[in-house]
């Protein structure tokens, strides 16, 4: 019987994930797996609408905002358990999405990425000036845990999302939709020639890509503790799941997950140089588009296939007795 | 089949068509000619949806589509294909075709099936050696074939072809034109755009003329190619004394 080596090593990096926590010392480790899965889970869910429909939003943020805030809105101040918390945060990340989709996914290209750009930053001007709706205004609001909770707990809840994050990456591009999606990004008009009902397609790909971010955004408050206007909204924090993804290759399943393991450890390399640190992240973005567009993807395919030229080269040499 | 009641379409002041009528019977070629800027292409973004006619109807057994979206259209049962390649770059010969199959309201198939049915239609236009190519890399002439492949997958009554043949050398156009007549054979009604006369003349029921965005001449290819109004639209006035 063939050995399935993809299945294998996913099994065993599950496995390993699962029984970090238990070894010695493994603190650090578990702090950075941590943060690594949040941004993994964020750019797995940006790359459904971004990556697979070719929808460059950068507007992400707003779900990842609205889906903290309705989750402490829910928790703390309701005092409704945390896991339904979630949930409700989850969905009203998706009715977001459908009422910002539907004007904005009219628009194509370049004004779809600059329409969703101006809608994360007014979402954070108005989440500064407007405490009554977000509750503890500009300074934010620090949110009780419940009792005996720990970055463990916050560890194996990250974890599951991130699973069924890159479970729904994985279903979506190997479904219709995906790939109707991919497509789209090819050619809206030859794709709503065909019978493709391209603004439905986008919207539901918006949807599904705002719920596991909107997830994310409320679960991150579990090993936060705390919410503010400008640490859940604005450009900054909607540029970071991009970037993640570019790093590893836009539009593919494994990308999200190399690229946002790597972009946690590069914020970790980097947090001693706190004015540097955006200059590096920026050059690092515009090499990478300049030259490989398809990220650390792209990079390992080229090499694929020089090792394979090569191989080629050496054995045509033998054939001919040189 | 298909009709068109008067239609005109303004792009600001000018007039790219201008009170034009047509109509398809069923399983019937019907050639569209004219110089270029004539209108031809308009009006097939026009009977797809793509642009809105400023007025006019077009019917379709009897039911308007206009208003309808595009894919509306499409899945109704008029498929095109385009004057300038637009195929999925990055998909797949396969992939492609099968993004019609699975867009289709009517025969709806599963995902598997649609890959083997989208098989089936690449061997119809010769590409099944190709499948798992991505788009971009085809030459012009299996793009082409891709468009006519593609626009078969979403099982079409009225196929709208535009220049199939512009840019192919002799042998490919006898490749196309025979895909084209066994498309008749299937029973598609097929309404086709083409500055080969050689092609069209000799495959066409019925030829319209164009001219200006106005019909100016309507007939068998054989009445056209002697048609005075035609040939001074083509070559210009002065030739029609000699």
């Amino acid at each position: 019987m063939k050995i399935n080596y993809k299945i294998l090593f996913t099994i065993t990096l599950l496995v390993v994930m699962v029984v970090i926590p238990g070894m010695p010392r493994a603190d650090v480790i578990v702090r950075y797996l941590l943060w690594a899965f949040l941004i993994i889970t964020l750019s797995s869910g940006w790359n459904i609408i971004g990556g697979y429909a070719g929808q460059f939003s950068l507007g992400h943020s707003v779900f990842y905002g609205v889906g903290a805030y309705v989750f402490v809105m829910f928790f703390h101040s309701f005092k409704i358990h945390w896991a339904l918390s979630i949930l409700i945060a989850g969905i009203f990340s998706t009715i977001t999405s459908v009422a910002i989709g539907i004007p904005t996914l009219r628009l194509r290209g370049g004004y779809f990425a600059v329409g969703t750009l101006a809608l994360s930053e007014v979402m954070r001007v108005w989440a500064n000036n407007a405490p009554e709706v977000f509750k503890g205004g500009v300074t934010g609001i620090a949110v009780t845990l419940p009792e005996g909770w720990s970055i463990i707990h916050s560890y194996y809840l990250m974890l599951n999302l991130t699973v069924i994050a890159i479970a729904t990456s994985y279903f979506v591009k190997n479904s219709t939709l995906g790939l109707k999606l991919r497509a789209i990004k090819d050619d809206e008009d030859a794709a709503e020639g065909l019978g493709v009902n391209v603004l439905t397609c986008k919207i539901v790909a918006l949807m599904l890509s705002s719920l596991i971010v909107g997830l994310a955004g409320a679960t991150q408050i579990t090993f936060t503790a705390y919410v503010s206007p400008d640490s859940v909204f604005g450009t900054k924090r909607s540029l970071e799941m991009v970037l993640a993804c570019l790093l590893g290759g836009l539009g593919t399943i494994y990308g999200p997950i190399i690229g946002g393991a790597l972009f946690e450890l590069l914020a970790r390399i980097l947090w001693g140089f706190p004015h540097f640190h955006l200059l590096i992240y920026g050059s690092i973005i515009a090499v990478l588009i300049v030259f490989e567009p398809r990220g650390v993807i792209g990079i390992a395919d080229k090499l694929k296939h020089i090792l394979r030229l090569k191989q080629f080269l050496k054995v045509n040499s033998i054939a001919r007795g040189r | 089949m298909l009709e068109g009641v008067n239609i005109s379409k303004f792009f600001g002041g000018l007039a790219a068509l201008k009170n034009v009528s047509f109509s398809l019977n069923k399983r019937e070629i019907v050639g569209l000619i004219g110089p270029n800027g004539a209108g031809k292409t308009t009006l097939f973004n026009i009977i797809t949806g793509f642009i809105p006619p400023s007025s006019g109807t077009i019917l379709f057994k009897g039911k308007k589509l206009n208003g309808l979206k595009p894919h509306k259209i499409c899945r109704s049962g008029i498929a095109r294909t385009y004057q300038i390649v637009k195929p999925f770059s990055n998909l797949t010969v396969l992939e492609n075709v099968t993004v019609g199959i699975v867009s289709r309201e009517k025969n709806r198939v599963s995902f598997s099936k649609a890959r083997s049915e989208a098989l089936e239609i690449l061997k119809l236009v010769g590409l099944e050696n190709k499948e798992s190519v991505l788009a971009k890399n085809l030459t012009l002439m299996d793009k082409k074939m891709l468009e006519f492949a593609r626009a078969l997958a979403t099982k079409p009554e009225v196929l709208l072809l535009d220049e199939v043949c512009a840019g192919l050398n002799p042998t490919e156009i006898y490749r196309a034109i025979q895909l084209i007549k066994s498309l008749r054979e299937h029973g598609i009604t097929i309404f086709w755009i083409e500055h080969i006369m050689r092609a069209i003349m000799t495959v066409a029921d019925r030829i319209i003329v164009l001219h200006h965005g106005e019909k100016i001449a309507e007939g068998p290819p054989k009445e056209i190619a002697n048609d005075s109004r035609v040939i001074d639209a083509y070559l210009g006035e002065k030739y029609l004394l000699g």
